[in-house]
């Protein structure tokens, strides 16, 4: 079924395909490009400030919005898990600027140093990345992961079912996560439902919003401006069930690509390829045969299949490094670029300008 | 209850100070928490909670000058709330009428027998905000500006206890209730509680619909 305003669960859930990222920890340089090509397309309006519907932030770290994975929301077994909301410090209040003044033009550069300030021209004591590449782990063997995140567009969306509304959906040919913002009342039952905090509470609307899934771009064949605009190749786009799609093959044929928080129980879409790591020393700096970042950390964000996972990208990485071709690396390098995105190739640079 | 008729302007009809409000009677409406076992299809997270109902009674008193009908609402609450930030909730408060004869209070209506109702919600630095809103059923609410039905509200928080008033024509025209002088219809009443983070049906409701009586 098409969606239908205030329609079944059942109705709003279904979908017949679904559209899929995976993305490869192991690429993945915390650029912000992917949330920045998101902002300037999708959250510039009022009360959207605090809104990045593509963020990267370290793991282990608070994220973003802070502690977001202590939120509650998603499932236990078939029950709906209660949450609470975040507030706006949590997401690190509205936008940032700086004291460029008084360090470059009122002369003052020897006495104040370069510092962010809040829109009451505070120092803020919380913002976006504060905990930057703190991390965890004890010298000599410190460490961090950086974590991209979306919407996953959940098979299992706790949104969809959480809403008084009836005002979200699953697009049925894509799976795409959808708020009819015609129908939204800004109850926030699926800011709380959503254990990823991927739902964003516009206090100027009155209204919630999420990632739609650039789905006016991908309606048109060009891939969702994250995925699109990431300068490091750590993306994959496209169909799950594509066999073709470097998603399907990463996802479903060489098990390598997992979802975040599985024990959530929302069936996520977006798929990570855990980090490997160097060997991690030991007080004397000998080598250990232990890699850096912790197994049990690595399981505790993408779950029980971790260890399978970083043992096939090892054994590949040494076929390939032992002079055989490994079909998992060459995907997993890309050098053609656009056979990263299931089809969803075109450049929207060069969209007919009345489509 | 009786909504008597009085010579007033619209104008002093929204004036929670007018003369005639105290020379007429009020009433308490009692108010429960809405029962969300009810809600399970609507939304399972919603009907699992248990700590609404903050508000247990509301006072009413309806007064119309042939052409406007005024609602006075009043009732306590500790704190007045209004969104001013992610996670706050504003106080609100709403009448709403059967636009069928065998139309439910409690599910707001059903297929077919839908019914009308005015919202009013607390905005911060007394912004406030109000809709009309016509539902049938559960989650079927579709909010419409207050302006397509001429709907105005005033409302002022004074020493723990919301005041508002809530004005409207009898006759507006489209698919919203109408009124008659000499005539009975249903009202039933609802308040929110923000502190509580009350909203949707996660809030007080008197439940079934009460007699309103419009003076002749």
């Amino acid at each position: 079924m098409t969606y239908a305003p205030a329609g079944s669960k059942a109705t709003l859930r279904e979908s017949r395909r679904q559209l899929a990222t995976v993305i490869d920890l192991n690429k993945c340089m915390a650029c912000q490009t992917c949330t920045v090509a998101c902002k300037g397309l999708w959250t510039r309006h009022p009360g959207a400030e605090h809104m990045r519907f593509a963020n990267v932030t370290y793991e282990p770290g608070a994220g973003y919005p802070r502690q977001w994975s202590l939120m509650g929301g998603g499932y236990q077994g078939r029950e709906m898990r209660s949450g609470r909301l975040p507030t706006l410090s949590d997401y690190g209040g509205g936008p940032r600027t700086y004291n460029h003044e008084a360090v470059t033009r009122r002369g003052e550069s020897q006495r104040v140093h370069l510092q962010l300030l809040d829109e009451h021209g505070e120092t803020p004591s919380w913002s976006y990345n504060w905990d930057e590449e703190v991390g965890g782990g004890q010298w000599p063997n410190p460490y961090y992961v950086h974590l991209p995140r979306k919407c996953n567009h959940c098979s299992r969306p706790p949104c969809v079912d959480a809403c008084p509304k009836g005002a979200i959906y699953k697009r049925e040919a894509d799976g795409i996560v959808l708020i009819d913002q015609d129908r939204c009342s800004g109850h926030r039952f699926c800011v709380e439902a959503c254990p990823y905090k991927a739902i964003y509470f516009n206090p100027v609307a009155g209204k919630s919003e999420k990632c739609i899934e650039c789905f006016p771009r991908v309606d048109e064949g060009i891939a969702p401006a994250c995925s699109r605009q990431c300068v490091g190749r750590t993306r994959h786009y496209g169909y799950l069930d594509d066999t073709t799609c470097g998603v399907h093959k990463l996802v479903k044929q060489w098990h390598v690509a997992l979802p975040l928080h599985p024990e959530y129980g929302t069936s996520p879409n977006v798929y990570y390829v855990p980090p490997l790591s160097p060997l991690a020393f030991d007080a004397d700096g000998n080598l250990l045969d232990q890699m850096r970042i912790p197994n049990e950390f690595l399981i505790s964000l993408f779950g029980p299949r971790v260890p399978r996972a970083l043992a096939t990208l090892q054994e590949e990485m040494a076929k390939q490094k032992a002079g055989e071709s490994s079909e998992l690396i060459e995907l997993l390098v890309g050098r053609v670029w656009a056979d990263r995105f299931g089809g969803f190739t075109k450049d929207p640079a060069h969209r007919p300008r009345d489509a | 209850m009786k909504a008597r008729r009085v010579r007033a302007s619209e104008e002093d009809l929204l004036s929670p100070d007018s003369s005639f409000w105290s020379g007429g009677k009020t009433e308490f409406v009692a108010l429960s928490p809405v029962p969300l076992a009810m809600t399970q299809e609507v939304s399972p997270l919603m009907a699992k909670r248990t700590d609404h109902g903050a508000v247990s009674s509301v006072e009413v008193a309806a007064v119309h000058n042939g052409s406007h009908l005024a609602l006075r609402l009043e009732w306590e609450t500790s704190t007045s709330n209004a969104i001013d930030d992610l996670d706050r909730f504003a106080d609100a408060a709403a009448v709403m009428f059967p636009m069928h004869p065998e139309a439910a209070a409690v599910t707001m209506g059903s297929e077919g027998r839908p019914v009308n109702a005015w919202y009013w919600r607390a905005g911060s630095a007394g912004r406030a905000t109000c809709f009309d809103v016509v539902a049938e059923g559960l989650g079927t609410s579709v909010r419409r500006d207050a302006r397509q039905t001429s709907l105005t509200t005033r409302s002022a928080y004074v020493q723990g206890r919301w005041h508002i008033t809530l004005v409207r024509a009898l006759e507006t025209g489209g698919d919203a209730m109408r009124f008659e002088a000499g005539a009975t219809t249903g009202i039933a009443f609802s308040v929110w509680d923000g502190a509580n983070a009350e909203r949707a049906a996660h809030k007080s409701a008197s439940m079934s619909f009460s007699e309103l009586e419009l003076e002749a």
